[in-house]
């Protein structure tokens, strides 16, 4: 089909801007936005004539919903103090200069009674384009802050990857194009199709692996093992093997029974790659019974073999099943494994994730074409580099979860916690300064008991939120700033990290902001002169456009004239990914050549810094070899306690996080809904669209529910993001269905992470006085049981 | 019987190929359910939280069975159908309108006349894939129109170009339609030989088994 350029569709007057969306799905694709007078008409994204292999980064349905959410209520137009009890949402509008000069001598005066340690930037996510925060390069200019590492993405698939391969795991994995190479494809917890949306992301891949396996007439299965079948195992009813969430580990250990009782282990590539394995591959002094051979056969401690029909009664799995996937995977030529990031946001996250990477291993399907490590997909780092933000001058970092025992527990919290850089915190957290983010509440866990800790002043001092919309986070600020959003301003953009092309976009302003709103970069940049650090601010680049000129010097594109003149004249560039596609393949050419960065210099099924840590103290739930350990709201504690279900909070479609999840047009797309399996349905008689109470000890939701047999029996999945909407001083009902006011903060012992799909709740009916207030709501068109 | 009526837009821009019947294809093997066609459409035609001129119908099938392990049994399948106005070569919805407000234009469009349409919902009644829908807000019926401004300026209907998955494709209907693979009706679609819906579907092999044992999942949203 013709193209014909500068089209407007008889609505004249208006132009064509680029733009992202920015927020945190990992995808940052093409927005051609309409606009005229401030105002976008509609929304188109990068299609045409397509080249093989460069794939277009065509936007998902959030993307083309842009304009309703920069457009919402929500939107946060001026500077407000807050008036009410922290949390309570009351505020007043006051002046730019008065919030600043606030800010500044809460700073300056926190910095001197406490130190820099007692300021927190938390962890931050809804400007996700590659850009450094404004504000930690304000708090690096004036003395630095407390650091955070990790994130909530997959802390405990990082610490697996680090254990296993001596790398985070985040760059290293194949990327999915190399599935095509593949004749069996295992996703454990992935759903491609819904992490990443994207037109250049891993779906379209996938797809065209499966397409161009069939025009070769090869053989190309996907198969998904996860509690709900992920959109890459429709099509077929034998591609999806349910496990109940958190049992993944049981599960690979069963499957290891079979491949080792049957001779079908690759025991040649585990004796040459590996330490661990058995009693021939143990480091030194570690004794046989400990390795990962004689766990599976019963010849470990706990003597238990781990038999198909042991894997069968944890994970809901029958026992045939779990037998005849061991040798399909045996049998295939070449086998893709992969992971989400589902399975290890688990109590046990770490085992589960070590574990699904244990069956690449066992059947050697490792470093050769068509193979993966077992962790995630690649993801790629920015085309573009992050703003520079300088060096933190404080050394000392918490996890990035751990933020809120932090604020609670202050100098109590020790290494032992996971503080880095001294044996205990020099400082409780006395001000946050929360730009981009909503997990001091909504997306972090526990909502009510976060409440607690936030409302109490004493505690966390002085709170500043910056933010485009008032988000639940936004109202335990005691200074809200109104920032402009970056779809509204000029920015160069990278590709983002799991899409299989390298490219940038010129982002350029269409008029879009208005009232009261300020670019977080001139805030910040106004705090600096107040602080008496605007010069160190400025350095390198006093203006925004300044950092971009920087960031593209300093890009793959800096010294390629054509990739530079494509992207002066269309405003965007993208090319095909070029370089290796295989995770580890170096290593699996030439292991003595090109060891990994592992103490042993090989992958390390046994752990020695647990076997230490077990011996010290043979409490701690972790263990050296990816065994299976059962959590404390795991599938065996939903067997017998009160609370029957295990919730898994997923993502879902009409939000990327908390994202644009108050987006009317979106939920009337894809409304949130509480996945509940058809035999619980009729057990507890719910129907779909119908209202249900999901609650346990620590919170209680309303939301709706979706009868459907995508999910197994006994769990229930709520895609997260959805607003908190509770009377914080009243019951705490939260009719938002936010998915943490039932979750767990208790972070992981191993890496400190958050255990979010650990997480045990029952359902119940809504009560007269509930069912009345639902109806108020509905007839009022508020909230989340009006979509 | 077909009555004969003027088309809305005579003589269609240049670069479109007018005088054709043009149609959507679906490769169902690709599509998985993300619904941004939909969006799209809602952004493009500004319906908001109005009824929707494109949908995406999640259908599902299968039992779960407890055995005396413990652990599930399933035969659980699922599949997602994109549809929006299938722009009928015998379209009920205009046989079945009383004041002539709804015809087919040069490029097979099945377009409504809002200022002839009376909102009486007949077409929307007798249409077996439900694509007049009636609009509130307008209070006359509303419906896919094909993009036929796009596609007269020589672009793809929005939902087409907006596929993250290239699962939707558009063209002269015999020229997209001549696949061995093709099929116009999977699950529980009505019989084309009613309307000659212009939607031709490359199905995946659960669409093609499903037949009786397959529900529409999402019946509330479309």
């Amino acid at each position: 089909m013709v193209r014909r350029e500068g089209w407007s569709s008889g609505r004249d007057g208006s132009r064509e801007v680029w733009q992202t969306c920015a927020v945190n799905c990992g995808s940052r694709c093409a927005l051609r936005l309409r606009a005229r007078e401030g105002e976008i008409l509609w929304t188109e994204t990068d299609c045409g004539d397509e080249e093989p292999g460069n794939l277009q980064m065509r936007a998902c349905l959030r993307g083309r919903a842009l304009r309703y959410w920069l457009g919402s209520p929500d939107r946060l137009n001026e500077p407000l103090r807050r008036v009410g009890p922290r949390g309570s949402g009351q505020f007043e509008p006051i002046s730019w200069d008065e919030a600043l000069d606030e800010i500044a001598e809460r700073i300056r005066d926190t910095v001197a009674q406490w130190g820099n340690e007692a300021v927190l930037l938390p962890y931050a996510t809804a400007i996700w384009s590659g850009s450094g925060s404004p504000f930690e390069r304000l708090m690096n200019c004036y003395g630095g802050h407390l650091g955070i590492y990790g994130d909530y993405s997959c802390m405990q698939l990082q610490t697996a990857c680090m254990s296993l391969y001596g790398d985070d795991g985040y760059y290293t994995g194949s990327l999915l194009s190399e599935a095509s190479h593949a004749d069996l494809v295992v996703f454990f917890g992935a759903n491609p199709a819904l992490t990443r949306m994207g037109g250049a992301s891993g779906a379209h891949r996938l797809a065209q692996a499966r397409e161009e396996a069939a025009r070769e007439g090869r053989p190309f299965r996907v198969i998904a093992i996860d509690p709900c079948q992920s959109d890459a195992a429709t099509g077929e009813s034998d591609a999806w093997i349910p496990v109940r969430p958190g049992t993944d580990a049981a599960f690979v250990a069963g499957v290891a029974w079979v491949l080792i009782t049957e001779g079908l282990a690759d025991e040649e590539f585990l004796h040459r790659y590996c330490i661990g394995y058995d009693g021939a591959t143990m480091p030194a002094g570690a004794p046989a019974s400990e390795s990962y051979r004689a766990y599976v056969l019963g010849e470990g401690p706990d003597g238990v073999a781990k038999t198909p029909q042991w894997a069968a009664r944890i994970t809901g799995c029958p026992s045939a099943r779990i037998a005849s996937f061991a040798r399909e995977l045996a049998g295939a030529r070449r086998a893709f494994i992969m992971q989400g990031w589902g399975p290890q946001r688990t109590a046990l996250g770490e085992q589960s994730a070590r574990a699904i990477c244990l069956l690449s291993l066992l059947t050697g399907n490792f470093g050769l074409p068509g193979t993966n490590s077992g962790a995630r997909e690649r993801l790629f780092r920015p085309v573009l580099p992050d703003d520079p933000v300088g060096e933190n001058p404080v050394d000392v970092a918490i996890p990035a979860f751990l933020w809120s025992r932090a604020v609670e527990r202050g100098r109590a919290l020790t290494a032992s916690d996971g503080v880095r850089g001294a044996a205990r915190l020099p400082s409780p957290v006395k001000l946050i300064i929360n730009h981009a983010g909503n997990a001091l509440t909504n997306q972090h866990a526990d909502v009510n008991r976060t409440h607690e800790i936030l409302a109490d002043e004493s505690l966390c001092e002085f709170i500043v939120g910056i933010d485009v919309m008032m988000t639940d986070s936004m109202r335990y600020a005691d200074i809200v700033l109104p920032d402009v959003a970056q779809a509204e301003r000029d920015v160069l953009v990278s590709s983002g990290n799991s899409d299989g092309v390298r490219g940038v976009i010129v982002a350029a302003s269409w008029g879009g902001n208005a009232f009261d709103r300020r670019c977080a970069w001139d805030v910040a940049r106004d705090l600096a002169r107040r602080l008496g650090v605007e010069e160190a601010f400025c350095e390198g680049a006093s203006t925004l456009g300044e950092m971009d000129g920087l960031r593209l010097r300093e890009s793959r594109f800096a010294h390629d004239d054509e990739a530079l003149r494509e992207l002066a004249e269309r405003g965007i560039v993208r090319r095909p990914y070029e370089g290796e596609t295989v995770a580890y393949a170096a290593f699996r050419r030439d292991p003595e050549g090109c060891p990994l960065p592992t103490p042993s210099g090989k992958i390390e099924i046994y752990d020695q810094k647990i076997a230490e840590l077990l011996a010290a103290d043979p409490g701690l739930p972790v263990s050296s070899i990816p065994a299976y350990i059962a959590a404390p709201e795991g599938a065996e504690a939903a067997l017998v306690g009160p609370y029957p279900f295990q919730m898994i909070s997923c993502h879902g479609r009409q939000s990327a996080h908390s994202s644009f999840a108050n987006v009317p047009e979106l939920a009337v797309v894809a409304p949130r809904r509480l996945s509940v399996n058809p035999v619980d349905a009729e057990r507890l008689q719910l129907v779909s669209g119908g209202l249900v109470v999901v609650e346990n000890d620590r919170g209680a939701l309303v939301c709706r529910v979706r009868v459907t047999p995508r999910i197994m029996p006994g769990v229930v999945a709520l895609p997260e993001g959805a607003w908190h909407d509770a009377d914080m001083w009243g019951d705490r009902l939260d009719w938002g269905g936010c998915a943490n006011t039932v979750s767990s903060d208790e972070p992981t012992a191993w890496s400190h992470g958050n255990p979010h799909n650990s997480c045990l709740v029952r359902l119940r009916p809504l009560t007269d006085a509930e069912r009345a207030e639902a109806a108020r709501r509905e007839a009022a068109g508020r909230g989340e049981v009006a979509r | 019987m077909t009555r004969a009526k003027m088309p809305i837009v005579s003589g269609a821009g240049s670069s479109g190929d007018p005088h054709h019947q043009f149609g959507f294809s679906f490769d169902q093997r690709r599509c998985t359910g993300c619904k941004t066609c939909e969006m799209a459409c809602r952004d493009y035609h500004d319906l908001g939280t109005g009824p929707a001129f494109r949908t995406v119908h999640e259908y599902a099938g299968g039992t779960w069975i407890q055995n005396d392990e413990g652990a599930w049994e399933h035969d659980v399948f699922a599949f997602y159908v994109s549809m929006s106005c299938n722009h009928c070569t015998n379209p009920v919805c205009l046989r079945f309108c009383a004041s002539d407000a709804i015809a087919k234009d040069d490029f097979g469009f099945v377009r409504v006349d809002a200022a002839r349409c009376t909102g009486c919902q007949v077409c929307a009644l007798s249409c077996p894939y439900h694509a007049p829908r009636f609009s509130e807000a307008s209070a006359h019926i509303e419906k896919c129109d094909g993009c036929f401004d796009r596609v007269a300026a020589g672009l793809g209907p929005i939902c087409v170009e907006a596929c993250p998955q290239r699962a939707l494709d558009f063209g002269i209907y015999d020229d997209i339609a001549d696949h061995p693979l093709m099929v116009e009706r999977v699950a529980t679609m009505p019989d084309p030989v009613i309307t000659q819906p212009n939607y031709a579907i490359e199905p995946c092999e659960a669409a093609l088994r499903a037949a009786d044992a397959v529900a529409l999942q999402n019946l509330g949203e479309i």
